[in-house]
Formats: C-alpha cells, sequence, structure tokens
C-alpha cells in the first residue's frame, strides 16, 4: 500500500512532468529591490504587484493542483512587507518553502520569525569575498556586510543555508577566497558561471560573463565534471529537454504565468484566468510547443560534438536568440570549457599512472 | 498496538499531495517520499483523528469492492506501517 524505494523521487517528478502538474514554482513576489546588481536579468516592473489576498488564492490553487516546492523570490522579496503573512499561509498549505533573497534586509526581529517558520531552503546571493568586490557587483555601499551579518544571524540559530554566487569577470579571481568563505559561515556554496540577457532581450549583463581563458584559469578542473552531474541530463534521449513548462513554472508579481523564471514567455494572466485554466485546459500556443518539443528538435545541437559536455537551458537560448531549438552561445563556450577540462583531467590522471609505472 | 477501535492522524510533520487519486508524502525537510496507491490514499484522507479504524473500513467496503474481513486486513496493515514509519500517529479510542 505504501512505496519508499530510493528511486522513487525521480519516479513521482517524472510523474508530475508526464502530467504537466506543476511541481516546482518559483514565485515572484516584487521587483522591488534595494540592490541594483550589474548582472540582473530582471527588467523592472510588469504591473500591479498581486496583494496578500490574490497571492493567498493563487496558493489555493496550486496546492489543489499538486504544486509542492514553493520558491519565493523577487527582486528582494524582504522588501514585501507582508512577506511573512504570505510564507506563513504557504507553510499550513503545505508547502516546501525556499527563501531566496540578498539578506540585507533582515534583522535580528525576522530572524526569529523565520527560525519559527523554518523554510526547507534559505538562499542567499553573494558576489564576492571581499566587500570591495560583492559592493561593486551590487552598486550599493555596506551590501556585504549586511548580507554576511544576515547569513552568520540564521547560521547561529541553526538555519541551513546556501550561498549562491553568479560567477563573473569581476569576482572569478576569489573564487578560492569566495569557497573558504562559505567554509567559515558554515553555509553550502554553490557557484556557477551562467549569466543571462535581460528579459527584455538586453545584452548588458553579458559584459560580465567569464570568458573561455578565465574559466581555464580560474576554476577548478573538476567544477566542469560536478556541473554535468548535476544538470545535465543523462539520457541522450531527454538531451537538452528540461521540466519548464510542465512540472515547473514562475508567476511574476503581477501574476503572468511564465513556464520557468529564465523563459519570459507570458502564457497566461491570474488576474484573467485560474491557474487550471493557464495550465491544462486552455494552455497557450506557447506552452503547448514547448511541451511538445523533443530532444531530436534541437538538430544544431543534438549533432554537435560538444552535446556531452552542455547544459543546455532553454531559457537562456530564448533570451539570447529568440530560438528554443538553436544553439545558446554561452552554453557553447561552456561546453567548450568542459571538455577542456575533462581532457586535462585525463591528462594528469595518465601522466600519473605512467609515473606509477615507471616507480614500479 | 494497533487495533481497529484505534484512531488514526495524519503527522504533522509532513506535506503531502494527491496526484491523479494517489497520494504523494513529503517529509518537512523535503528528504523523504512516499507514495500510496488508490486504497492508501483513501484510508490517507479519512485519517483525521476523528474516525477509528473500524470506521474506515466500513467506508473502505463501501468504496471498493471488498469484503469487511479484507477491509479490517488492509486498514490494520496501513495504519501499523505507516505508524511505523511517524508519518501516521496512533490514539487509542476509549
Amino acid at each position: 500500500m505504501i512505496k519508499s524505494p530510493p528511486r522513487l523521487v525521480e519516479e513521482v517528478v517524472n510523474r508530475y512532468v508526464e502530467r504537466c502538474i506543476p511541481y516546482a514554482v518559483m514565485f515572484e513576489l516584487t521587483y522591488g529591490c534595494n540592490l541594483k546588481c550589474r548582472h540582473c536579468y530582471v527588467t523592472g516592473d510588469d504591473g500591479v504587484e498581486l496583494s496578500s489576498d490574490e497571492i493567498k488564492d493563487i496558493l489555493d490553487q496550486l496546492a489543489e493542483m499538486g504544486a509542492i516546492f514553493l520558491a519565493f523570490t523577487g527582486g528582494e522579496i524582504f522588501t514585501r512587507e507582508d512577506l511573512f503573512e504570505i510564507a506563513w499561509y504557504a507553510k499550513k498549505k503545505g508547502f516546501l518553502l525556499t527563501f531566496m533573497t540578498n539578506g540585507t534586509l533582515i534583522t535580528p526581529e525576522r530572524i526569529k520569525e523565520i527560525e519559527k517558520l523554518k523554510p526547507v531552503k534559505f538562499e542567499f546571493s553573494l558576489y564576492g569575498a571581499t566587500a570591495e568586490t560583492h559592493d561593486y557587483i551590487t552598486r550599493v555601499d555596506g551590501s556585504f556586510k549586511r548580507t554576511i551579518d544576515a547569513i552568520r544571524g540564521l547560521t547561529r540559530d541553526g538555519i541551513e543555508v546556501t550561498v549562491k554566487t553568479i560567477l563573473t569577470n569581476s569576482n572569478i579571481r576569489e573564487y578560492s577566497e569566495m569557497e573558504a568563505l562559505a567554509r567559515e559561515l558554515g553555509v553550502h556554496p554553490r557557484m556557477n558561471p551562467g549569466l543571462s540577457p535581460r528579459r527584455d532581450g538586453s545584452p548588458e549583463p553579458l559584459q560580465y560573463d567569464l570568458s573561455f581563458e578565465e574559466m581555464a584559469k580560474y576554476l577548478p578542473e573538476d567544477e566542469g565534471e560536478l556541473m554535468l552531474s548535476y544538470l545535465s541530463e543523462k539520457q541522450s534521449s531527454r538531451r537538452f529537454i528540461c521540466k519548464a513548462g510542465k512540472a515547473g513554472c514562475c508567476i511574476t508579481p503581477s501574476g503572468i504565468v511564465y513556464p520557468c523564471v529564465m523563459m519570459p514567455i507570458a502564457v497566461g494572466d491570474l488576474r484573467e484566468k485560474s491557474f487550471k485554466d493557464i495550465w491544462h485546459k486552455n494552455p497557450a500556443y506557447e506552452l503547448e510547443r514547448l511541451r511538445s518539443l523533443r530532444s531530436e528538435d534541437m538538430t544544431t545541437c543534438n549533432t554537435c560534438d560538444l552535446a556531452p559536455y552542455c547544459i543546455r537551458c532553454p531559457g537562456v537560448v530564448y533570451l539570447e536568440t529568440g530560438d528554443l531549438v538553436g544553439a545558446s552561445p554561452s552554453a557553447c563556450r561552456y561546453a567548450e570549457w568542459r571538455r577542456y577540462s575533462r581532457s586535462y583531467m585525463v591528462m594528469q590522471s595518465t601522466d600519473s599512472a605512467l609515473l606509477g609505472q615507471a616507480v614500479l | 498496538m494497533v487495533s481497529l477501535h484505534s484512531y488514526p492522524a495524519r503527522s504533522d510533520d509532513l506535506v503531502w499531495r494527491m496526484i491523479d487519486g494517489e497520494v504523494v508524502i513529503l517529509t518537512t525537510d523535503g528528504n523523504e517520499i512516499h507514495t500510496l496507491n488508490r486504497v492508501g490514499s483513501v484510508i490517507w484522507e479519512l485519517s483525521d483523528g476523528t474516525k477509528s479504524l473500524e470506521e474506515i473500513a466500513s467506508l473502505i467496503c463501501e468504496r471498493f469492492d471488498v469484503s469487511s474481513e479484507e477491509a479490517h486486513a488492509d486498514v490494520l496493515e496501513f495504519a501499523e506501517e505507516l505508524s511505523l514509519r511517524k508519518i501516521l500517529q496512533i490514539a487509542e479510542g476509549i
């Protein structure tokens, strides 16, 4: 009557994907933010923000549809005065909550409230190991100190924290220092390259993207393998196909539904239609097209030598080129680097083996 | 000891969703996942702490084409297994 084998998570997620049930939802509560990060993909206000009651109504709909994982993101979520009211409501509706924040507005009082609420994940954005680098990127003096203070406050109270760093040409030189800082803070570091154009297609953030030379110089050789093991699809029949628009979606502050936070294709407005209408009963053409995409539709990428090294995000491709099935210039560059770092590692291990034989 | 006079109630330390008639249960840290078949899912929904296993068994008989003996055996097995995994709390009736 009950099943709990180790591969059940995969089985359940596949069930959600096959039936197009939103398993994980990114809810952008606001585009208001107190930082001005140089690489930010958000392009600003998309209309009047949803009220607390409107958000609660959407959460009711999502719970009824079967959604489990709910991430609150922005903008900066702590600029919303009703954040805890919404979060408590979501918790009572049985969502597993993630907070994504820059942490600068987290006060000791808010830490106490977070401790009671116990979100499953708490993710901070941190862009350097020093105030000089982080504040340069956020364009707000003092932001590094406030973020670090909040992280220390939360970890002191036993809350599990992940620190996410988007690697840019401004902070890549501090890679090792950022790893050391994460260890000292007692947090999980998640450092990845992967800038994207802004949601309106503006390429401005890409001026901070890493060059091949910077990746080869500063990133550890095994970083590429780690990223592949976490993020790439092992089965080639499903390569380049993601859960966006099937088991995952994003809701903007004014209630527009996107298939993914990285894919600003409006597929419905929750002020006009129910989530069920948008997702199941009358899905937009774009949503149906996304759901119907198969690995073999990505003809350029599928036949590419770099395919085994590639983590192609359909959302980033869309932002970069406007073409969901074409190649992604940034993914190609990262894949080139992964192929290079794997051959470097193979070369190193062959050298060691040969050296070992010579000694014997 | 679970008996037909026990009152099962879903634990507070988990979240659950009904997907196409089958229940998916996750622990609140998101680390453990369980699924229930259709009969188990109905028993789960009825396990709100206000009905005894005997009452739940008779509702199962009404909904599925099973004898009361089979329903009794099913609800007892269900309650024992889920209480061992601490996802169901069992209270004894007076």
